[in-house]
């Protein structure tokens, strides 16, 4: 009997939660399909009248509001502001700051974030140093926005001072500060860590300015002995470099350690000419297979290097897994 | 009688000790020659006890092998059988699952074919009914060209008119021109409408003219309000203003971005048509006319974007179409692979709406996509 009570009982808060939610989306879709059109004709003119948002609505119309502002650049943003203020979003979002729901706080960080609202930076600053990664990071990216230049402080002593930060993320509010906001600030903290934390940072200094990156990686390929380290500052080699830093990247070949010499190979490949064919054949005899197709693939991007004259240089190779992976790469690009 | 003392130089003593000696060593030798022969009875009976013990054993030890044997090969038939005959039940369990579900899918194929082929009705129903409509603008157009043409005939009516002289009929030129503006009906009311006083005594028209009709001038820009010839439909799905603004495609998987790249592109003076992944979009190309530009988002679901690109381009009818490519990634790779199959312009999310307002315009205005292959 109990159990058939339960049994009823569990029945019964399944089909009222399962009423609810349908309902609750229901509101949300017919919310959408009204709000949606009104905020986007909001972005070319402010109507004469608008109409309030009712306060159940507020989580549609925030959720509404933050996809468009992430998608739009430039003024149209500052026009959703506009709408956003009007509405009042702003007060009800500061409210929602102190919600016990980790998504309806994320919401309102975002918002807040986007809303560039100065009176939240203190909050925020203490939700940066939150147990929950997700929170801290959302209260950094909304930081970035409210204020680029005093939010790169943070940033910085945030990825020092912890260990888990998810790389993407930190390259995604980079990217969009904007390489000179937080590139001498970052590259500063880079000499300043253990080599097991600059790793991680050299590799958030791809977003950050060429005239910043490019001596730091020249500076700690001089300097320092951790492979890891080595191999970062190659990629930024790669990736900023020029033909200027061919000695150096020459020199890593040699490495004992087989991550640097594959990405000295991999950049070699992007400032290589004609002429440095031949240390990029040497490399065809690696002992690393990485390494060894690396340079293949190096070899046949370089300008002027055709299909015929890889299969002459393959028949010339004596190494046999020289020619092995230069028929690899000749059959990857079909044939 | 009596031995000699001496037999063979023995005496009869010496003779009866050796025999006594001889006597006594057989008898040792029989005693040790019957102890050597009791011991090899034992030895015997003691083997053939060994020898009987290990028989048994080996009997036994046959017996249990026969056994096990025959226990062994019960067992493996019986785990044998069970084997098989749960296989055979998981068989059969499968292939009726398998037919359910093929039953199943067939229904899905039927009811997608059954879709698709209402879907390529509509299409082509609404395709005619564009056709039907573009007819009919142009043969409005023609009207109003016509009735242009006819605007200095009719300016010169009136100033004859009302100079009251009488003139003669209208030439059969004049009046062949005139007559598209008396087949329009009579009273049908326009801001431009006009009463000509037209008298019988005073000129004649060659057939079709009713003398006391109203002609009415139609600005160009009354063509749509007027009834045409061309049959028009009860419900038309797109407007004559849609008629004449072209077509932009826009494929793209989030309502929200979605709902605004299509108000960005119908302020252009576009109409956007709006698919939402892969499957719609390959609909779309197969059954429409070349739209004036394709905007695809990279990660559109079911849709391989730079194969995408590469059929358009080798499409007879869609080569020339421009495409533009939105992407959210930040990697240019995406973009100059997209280039390399055959894009004409990309734009990186999150974008300015202005910025792509002018490369809408930039692409349609240049009207011509790359080289087909």
């Amino acid at each position: 009997m109990l159990f058939l009570a339960s049994s009823a009982l569990l029945f019964a808060v399944v089909i009222g939660h399962r009423i609810i939610v349908t309902a609750r989306e229901r509101r949300q879709e017919s919310f959408f399909q009204t709000w949606r059109q009104t905020i986007i004709d909001n972005l070319f003119q402010m109507p004469e009248t608008l109409s309030a948002v009712a306060a159940e609505d507020t989580i549609s119309f925030m959720l509404l509001w933050n996809n468009l502002q992430d998608t739009l650049q430039g003024e149209p943003k500052e026009q959703l502001n506009v709408l956003a203020r009007a509405l009042e979003i702003d007060k009800r979002a500061v409210r929602l700051l102190g919600s016990r729901s980790m998504s309806l706080r994320l919401l309102a960080i975002s918002t807040l974030g986007h809303l560039k609202h100065h009176a939240s930076w203190r909050q925020l600053e203490k939700d940066v140093w939150s147990r929950s990664m997700t929170l801290a990071i959302h209260a950094l990216h909304a930081l970035s926005r409210i204020d680029a230049n005093r939010a790169v402080e943070m940033i910085v002593s945030f990825l020092i001072q912890t260990e888990d930060w998810p790389e993407y993320r930190i390259a995604n509010i980079l990217y969009e500060m904007g390489p000179s906001s937080f590139s001498k600030a970052l590259g500063e903290a880079v000499l300043t860590v253990q080599p097991e934390k600059q790793v991680r940072l050299l590799n958030m200094m791809r977003y950050a300015d060429r005239a910043v990156a490019l001596p730091l990686a020249r500076q700690l390929l001089q300097n320092s002995s951790s492979e890891d380290v080595l191999a970062a500052c190659l990629h930024l080699l790669e990736l900023f470099g020029d033909s200027r830093e061919l000695a150096v990247v020459k020199r890593m070949l040699k490495h004992n350690s087989p991550v640097v010499r594959i990405r000295a190979v991999s950049a070699l490949g992007q400032m290589a000419g004609e002429e440095d064919i031949k240390d990029l054949e040497e490399c065809l005899r690696d002992q690393t297979w990485w390494v060894r197709y690396r340079a293949a693939l190096a070899i046949a991007g370089l300008p002027g290097i055709n299909r015929e004259r890889i299969e002459r240089m393959r028949n010339a190779q004596a190494d046999r897994f020289a020619v092995d992976i230069l028929s690899y790469v000749l059959s990857q690009q079909g044939g | 009688m009596k031995f000699s003392r001496s037999f063979l130089g023995y005496s009869k003593s010496q003779v009866d000790e050796e025999l006594y000696n001889l006597m006594v060593k057989l008898g040792d030798e029989k005693k040790s020659l019957i102890e050597e022969y009791n011991e090899a009875v034992r030895e015997h009976n003691r083997l053939l006890t060994q020898h009987n013990a290990l028989r048994s054993t080996l009997e036994s030890a046959r017996a249990t092998a026969s056994l096990m044997r025959r226990y062994d090969q019960d067992h493996r038939d019986k785990i044998l059988q069970g084997i098989q005959s749960a296989a055979k039940a998981k068989v059969e369990s499968v292939e009726a699952d398998r037919d359910a579900i093929i039953a199943e899918i067939e229904q899905k194929v039927a009811e997608i074919d059954r879709y698709t082929d209402l879907l390529k009705q509509e299409l082509s129903t609404i395709a005619r009914e564009i056709g039907a409509l573009a007819g009919s603008i142009n043969s409005h157009h023609h009207i109003s060209e016509q009735i242009q043409a006819t605007d200095l005939e009719i300016e010169q009516y009136r100033e004859l008119a009302s100079s009251q002289e009488p003139f003669t009929a209208f030439t059969p030129e004049v009046a062949a021109q005139l007559m598209p503006i008396a087949m329009i009906e009579p009273g049908s009311a326009t801001p431009h409408s006009m009463e000509l006083p037209l008298s019988t005594t005073h000129f004649s028209i060659t057939e079709g003219v009713s003398t006391q009709s109203s002609v009415t001038q139609l600005a160009p820009q009354q063509i749509d309000a007027a009834p045409s010839p061309v049959t028009i439909l009860d419900e038309p799905t797109i407007t004559s203003s849609t008629i004449t603004r072209p077509l932009v495609l826009v494929a793209e998987n989030d309502r929200d971005t979605g709902a605004l790249l299509s108000s960005l592109v119908e302020r252009e003076g576009f109409d956007p048509i709006l698919v939402a992944d892969g499957y719609a979009l390959n609909n779309m190309v197969k059954n429409m006319e070349p739209p004036a530009l394709i905007v695809v988002n990279t990660l559109l679901p079911y849709m391989d974007i730079n194969h995408f690109i590469k059929e358009v381009r080798q499409s007879a009818r869609w080569c020339k179409v421009p495409i533009m490519v939105l992407t959210a990634e930040h990697s240019k790779q995406s973009i100059i692979h997209a280039l390399e199959a055959g894009a004409n312009d990309s734009m990186e999310k999150p974008f300015n709406p202005r910025e792509f307002a002018a490369r809408v315009k930039g692409l349609t205005r240049r009207g011509e996509g790359v080289v087909c292959s």
